[in-house]
């Protein structure tokens, strides 16, 4: 039944939602399947009531966006796995993505606890508060009786470091790909 | 041409500055967005926009956020090192402002640094009352639970360091050979050998259980080493340190509101009650000693708890100026 409202907001939305994700990138036909998709979820599902109708299509709207993305994203990586199989560039394909994994995964977290140690203490709190906890910053901002404004200069710095992280696993992993290359011409 | 690099460099930096710019705007988009009402995401459409570079800034912004996922519930957030955490930033300030004035402030930087040892700035105390129970977690795989009424001071600078000044609490260390972990409980110490174990110190007297690996009771040649399922009592006297077997599931049990007793003497039940419940329990001399077997669930209903644990003992529970005092059951009719 509050679905009701939340529709006829999805009506009234939808040229400006067409226009949120044309603008974030998304093809035409991208956009429009999309905005079925959160039709149809939003005729079926039953969510409750919804505070800011609006706000909530939006974040609809990115998460469907960055599903499509991501998904297709990772088809593009195993098409471009199986073309590798297939030219014997890599033979290791089948047993390595566990330990592969494992190893990426272990690097990364180290990486990104080394960034959050070397935040100040209270930055690090505000972060986990917010990012873990799910806690909104105006609470986190009245519980230890500082401005919203001060909670996100906190975040904000948290977040610069998150970004380096970011920068550093993405200059790992075109490393372990050249390295990945190297070691399959040895094999041969 | 020198000219001519100039302007170019002094371009780069513009434009170096510019994309810094965006990126912390993206930053600020993306935080807020979070929990953003309808005008916001209006706005932040409106942003996006403006100028491509934008849409590129929270993309990257919003990647990394994505990519953290999976690595955010192995990392370890330390503890807040206590309630007077306002402190901190201004001893770490005024430490790093010592270090870089250096040279001609080197004499009294030096003054400064032996004064520190005696603040002992990186050491912390937290403390419980009775019936709370804290977690306190030092690194990744290391994690003391506090029982109630128990009082811990531990380094910001040393994981592997915690000392008991009372109470009793619940270890989960993680083995290093080469950096064994340190408790040190009054006069005494006790090294981990990979382990989870359980200290209690009341009294004077120290209890230890190990649930889990090894520990050595105070190191060194006359060091006693406790294996998984033993248990060892110091009443601190002087007197040889007893050790016995211990249940591994009775060891820090009290985590799950569960106490497990084999024969202990009703004077530790009536100490490991008190921290438990929000209620200091004594007991009278006449029945210190007798052994009691059985399982005491605490759930926390207060006085209701203690008219269950009046019969589940076998003792008289009695109100002597806010404590409660156990006694033989029969001493008021004689």
């Amino acid at each position: 039944m509050s679905n009701s409202g939340l529709l006829e907001a999805f009506m009234q939305t939808r040229p400006a939602l067409l226009r949120y994700l044309t603008v974030r990138g998304a093809t035409a036909e991208e956009a429009e399947d999309i905005l079925q998709d959160i039709g149809l979820k939003l005729s079926t599902d039953q969510v409750g009531l919804v505070d800011q109708p609006r706000a909530y299509l939006y974040r609809m709207a990115t998460n469907h966006f960055l599903l499509h993305r991501r998904t297709a994203g990772r088809r593009a990586r195993r098409e471009e796995a199986w073309v590798d199989a297939h030219s014997g560039a890599s033979r290791a394909t089948d047993q390595t993505p566990s330990a592969e994994a494992r190893i990426m995964h272990r690097q990364r977290l180290a990486l990104l606890q080394r960034a959050l140690d070397a935040l100040p203490e209270r930055t690090r709190q505000i972060f986990r508060r917010f990012r873990i906890d799910g806690e909104p910053q105006r609470a986190i901002a009245a519980d230890i009786d500082i401005s919203v404004s001060a909670v996100e200069k906190h975040l904000a710095r948290a977040y610069e470091a998150v970004a380096d992280v970011k920068r550093r696993i993405d200059e790992d992993a075109g490393s372990l790909r050249s390295l990945r290359g190297l070691g399959g011409h040895h094999d041969d | 041409m020198l000219a001519v690099c100039g302007v170019s460099e002094v371009l780069g930096g513009i434009m170096t500055t510019e994309m810094e710019s965006i990126t912390s705007q993206a930053i600020d988009w993306h935080i807020r967005l979070y929990h953003g009402d309808d005008a916001l995401w209006e706005a932040f459409t409106v942003w996006l926009a403006e100028d491509d570079r934008h849409v590129a800034a929270y993309e990257a912004v919003e990647n990394a956020d994505h990519e953290i996922d999976p690595l955010l519930p192995d990392v370890v957030f330390r503890e807040a090192a206590n309630d007077s955490g306002e402190q901190e930033p201004s001893i770490r300030g005024s430490k790093r402002r010592w270090v870089l004035a250096g040279g001609a402030l080197a004499a009294s930087a030096a003054l400064a640094l032996l004064l520190i040892p005696r603040f002992a700035p990186d050491r912390y105390e937290i403390a419980t009352r009775a019936g709370e129970t804290r977690i306190v977690t030092l690194d990744a795989g290391t994690r003391i639970i506090l029982n109630g009424a128990t009082r811990m001071t531990f380094d910001r600078k040393d994981a592997r360091f915690a000392a008991l000044a009372g109470g009793e609490a619940l270890f989960h260390v993680r083995h290093d050979a080469a950096n064994p972990f340190r408790l040190d409980v009054g006069d005494t110490s006790i090294e981990d050998a990979g382990t989870i174990f359980n200290v209690v110190r009341d009294a004077g007297k120290v209890r230890v259980a190990v649930a889990e690996g090894k520990v050595v009771y105070n190191p060194g040649k006359d060091g006693i080493p406790l294996d998984a399922g033993q248990g060892l009592e110091d009443a601190g006297d002087g007197e040889p340190v007893r050790v016995a077997p211990t249940p591994v599931e009775a060891v820090g049990s009290w985590q799950n509101r569960q106490l497990i007793y084999r024969g202990e003497a009703l004077s530790q039940v009536a100490q490991d009650l008190s921290r438990a419940l929000d209620v200091r329990i004594t007991v009278s001399p006449v029945i210190a000693a007798r052994p009691f077997h059985g399982t005491i669930a605490i759930d926390g209903s207060g006085a209701g708890q203690l008219d269950r644990l009046k019969r589940a003992l076998g003792v008289e529970l009695e109100a002597v100026s806010g404590n409660w005092n156990m006694k033989p059951v029969d001493s008021g009719d004689q």
